[in-house]
């Protein structure tokens, strides 16, 4: 008997409003995926997804429309494993019937898991990828022992109800204030791409070299990336006399798994926003990395996370919100989207951390990627992952202007880091 | 490793330049008997056209059912009347060229400058239509005809300025052409009507147009291209506080 109790699921907090704003240039849809040492078998990669679907019975859903909310509808169909053609992160049409919101694609080497963000966010795709490629390795190698768990999900295992708690809501507290609002941030002044084309630039760095670099500053290694990301903004901004009107402000994803004891495996972060003002002169490295710690000191505690959870699920919960039809918050949600949130981040940073597999799969694996979605509002985003010694940092633009990626590797290399590019640019 | 001699950073084999910087990166060995390197990335196609061509199809598909439905019900209902109603006729003409303009205004004619002068054709044709259902033909050749050549060439114009110009901008470049055309427009219009109905011309209606529209065209293209400093000084001697 199957383990999924309902066969319903209301969309989190998160969730709620990524398919009102999805458009061709915001598809919301992210990327993980995994390049192993041999070509990938399709038919073993489709039996290993049909085996290891049943696991995530809150990904095997169809988005349906309410009256006043979409929701996921439990299906009895299964995905099915597709070739990589398009360009990376493309919006899916997974309000049409049938449609899963998120596709598992073979290309050559590569497996990679696109999800919609109205599902989950990095950690629980990093889970559902790991899980498939053990069952896709199990299924090559039928001796294939597993020595550790590794945050890894098994087909037959019981489900844990808390996976598909909406952990917002769990940890929403009622009568705290808001955060500080934001106000309109520094964006690109680069041209637009065509409609469906989304680029990418992944830099292969070691991780130990820039790790030590980070240890120097006494920072972390996110913090170091960021502050090398705003010291290149920096540099842009003096290399091309850009009049600078509004402040720098990346919008970083915090998991918040790691502050509250949630098991979900639906969206649980929150972007927190650290920002640098140019026009008040030029900073240093060293500045910038003691701005961000400081910063992070204060935002990333449960305290202030706490204000931002407060506000979210406030909103969802307002009487007039949820009264309000489907079809009206489908055309305000974009507008408003675009006000409160992209108008007021220049780009955003997003580190899913460490990826570790059992010893016993290990070596079968080169590496993992991770594509942040496209976004019409913030034209570039990075996906920082690592796997092994290295780390893999991806630029995903919505321009052919390369010139934030240019000088952002070119810094590491100047520190005698090897670095090596990938792109899907022609 | 190929590496980009400006950036620093490793390639791949088959990057023909520095992705970074657009560096040409020097072919270094023609040998046969070099392996061969696979793009990490598959050839990509863009996802947008695909779908917004089947989405186009499926929406005109539907449209021409319904067109077809509807000039078949009506030449039913003609049938039935022994003296044809001219409200009939008038509606199965319209309904006709209703899906002609469809089909061209969902982009099934390339080139914009043959889409423009189709519409004209469909324009000139439904209007002879109109105009020959009583069996004479009164307003065609002196109204029709000359006021949509007239569209047609306004709008040729609008379009042959639109890639020529160096005004890129489009908040500015769309408002202003299009005051400029719609005051041209409108004399010409006024001069075919006058003509038509007086035998004279004189101008009224439009020249308010004209100015207007046209003044509201040259501060929109002045703000853009910047008022000379000369002039900009001038203007700041003469009305400061």
């Amino acid at each position: 008997m199957r383990q999924h109790t309902k066969n319903w699921y209301k969309l989190d907090n998160a969730g709620k409003l990524y398919p009102s704003i999805t458009s061709t240039r915001v598809s919301t849809v992210f990327r993980v995926s995994a390049t192993l040492y041999e070509e990938v078998d399709p038919t073993l990669l489709q039996t290993a997804l049909n085996n290891i679907i049943e696991r995530f019975p809150y990904y095997k859903v169809n988005l349906k429309r309410g009256l006043f909310w979409y929701y996921f509808e439990y299906t009895e169909n299964s995905p099915l494993v597709e070739k990589e053609t398009f360009y990376p992160c493309m919006f899916m049409l997974y309000k049409r019937k049938k449609s899963f919101p998120f596709r598992v694609l073979y290309y050559d080497k590569k497996i990679s898991v696109e999800i919609s963000h109205s599902i989950t966010d990095g950690t629980g795709v990093v889970i559902f990828l790991k899980s498939l490629l053990v069952e896709y390795f199990r299924l090559l190698d039928n001796d294939l022992s597993l020595d550790e768990k590794n945050g890894i999900f098994f087909p037959h295992e019981p489900i844990d109800q808390e996976e598909a708690e909406d952990a917002f809501h769990k940890y929403y507290q009622k009568n705290i204030p808001d955060p500080p609002k934001l106000n309109k941030a520094f964006h690109f002044p680069f041209k637009l791409n065509s409609k469906g084309e989304y680029h990418i630039i992944t830099g292969i760095i070691p991780a130990k070299p820039l790790l030590a670099a980070a240890k120097e500053h006494h920072a972390s290694l996110t913090q170091y990336l960021l502050a090398l990301y705003f010291d290149a903004i920096q540099e842009y901004i003096h290399i091309h006399k850009i009049k600078v009107r509004h402040p720098v402000v990346m919008n970083l994803p915090v998991n918040l798994r790691n502050l509250y004891p949630s098991k979900t495996m639906r969206n649980f972060f929150i972007s927190i926003t650290p920002q640098i003002d140019f026009r008040l002169g030029t900073y240093s490295i060293h500045e910038m990395i003691d701005y961000i710690q400081s910063y992070m000191k204060i935002a990333v505690t449960p305290k202030n996370i706490s204000q931002y959870i407060h506000k979210n699920v406030k909103n969802e919960k307002s009487l007039f919100i949820r009264l309000t039809p489907l079809f009206i918050k489908n055309l305000l949600m974009p507008v408003l989207y675009n006000k409160y949130a992209e108008r007021n981040y220049t780009s955003s940073i997003s580190n899913l951390g460490l990826i570790s597999m059992p010893k016993s799969i290990e070596h079968l694996i080169e590496r993992f990627e991770f594509y942040p979605p496209p976004s019409r509002g913030n034209i570039i985003k990075v996906g920082v992952v690592s796997y092994k010694d290295k780390l893999y940092i991806s630029f995903g633009s919505l321009t052919k202007n390369t010139e934030i990626e240019k000088i952002f590797f070119r810094k590491i290399r100047k520190m005698n880091i090897p670095v090596k590019i990938e792109t899907n640019r022609e | 490793m190929p590496y980009c001699p400006k950036c620093g950073v490793e390639l791949e084999h088959t990057v023909k330049n520095c992705p970074l910087c657009a560096f040409p990166m020097p072919k270094i060995n023609d040998d046969a008997n070099q392996p061969v390197y696979e793009n990490k990335f598959p050839q990509p196609e863009n996802i947008y056209f695909e779908n917004l061509l089947k989405i186009k199809n499926q929406v005109f598909f539907t449209l021409s059912i319904l067109i077809f439905s509807a000039v078949l019900v009506l030449m039913t209902i003609r049938s039935f009347f022994r003296v044809i109603p001219p409200a009939i006729t008038y509606s199965i003409i319209s309904v006709i060229s209703g899906w002609f303009y469809i089909s061209i205004l969902f982009g099934y004619i390339r080139s914009k400058y043959y889409s423009t002068l189709s519409l004209g054709f469909i324009t000139l044709c439904l209007t002879y239509g109109l105009d020959h259902v009583d069996g004479k033909l009164t307003w065609f050749y002196s109204y029709a005809l000359p006021i949509t050549i007239l569209a047609v060439l306004v709008l040729l114009l609008l379009l042959y300025l639109y890639n020529r110009s160096r005004l890129k901008n489009q908040f500015v470049f769309v408002p202003a052409h299009l005051c400029i055309s719609i005051s041209l427009f409108s004399a010409a219009l006024e001069c075919i009507l006058d003509f038509q109905a007086n035998r004279k011309i004189h101008l009224s209606w439009s020249l308010i147009v004209f100015i207007v529209l046209m003044s509201i065209a040259l501060i929109l293209i002045s703000l853009y291209y910047k008022l000379p400093d000369r002039i900009k000084e001038k203007i700041k001697r003469t009305l400061h506080i």
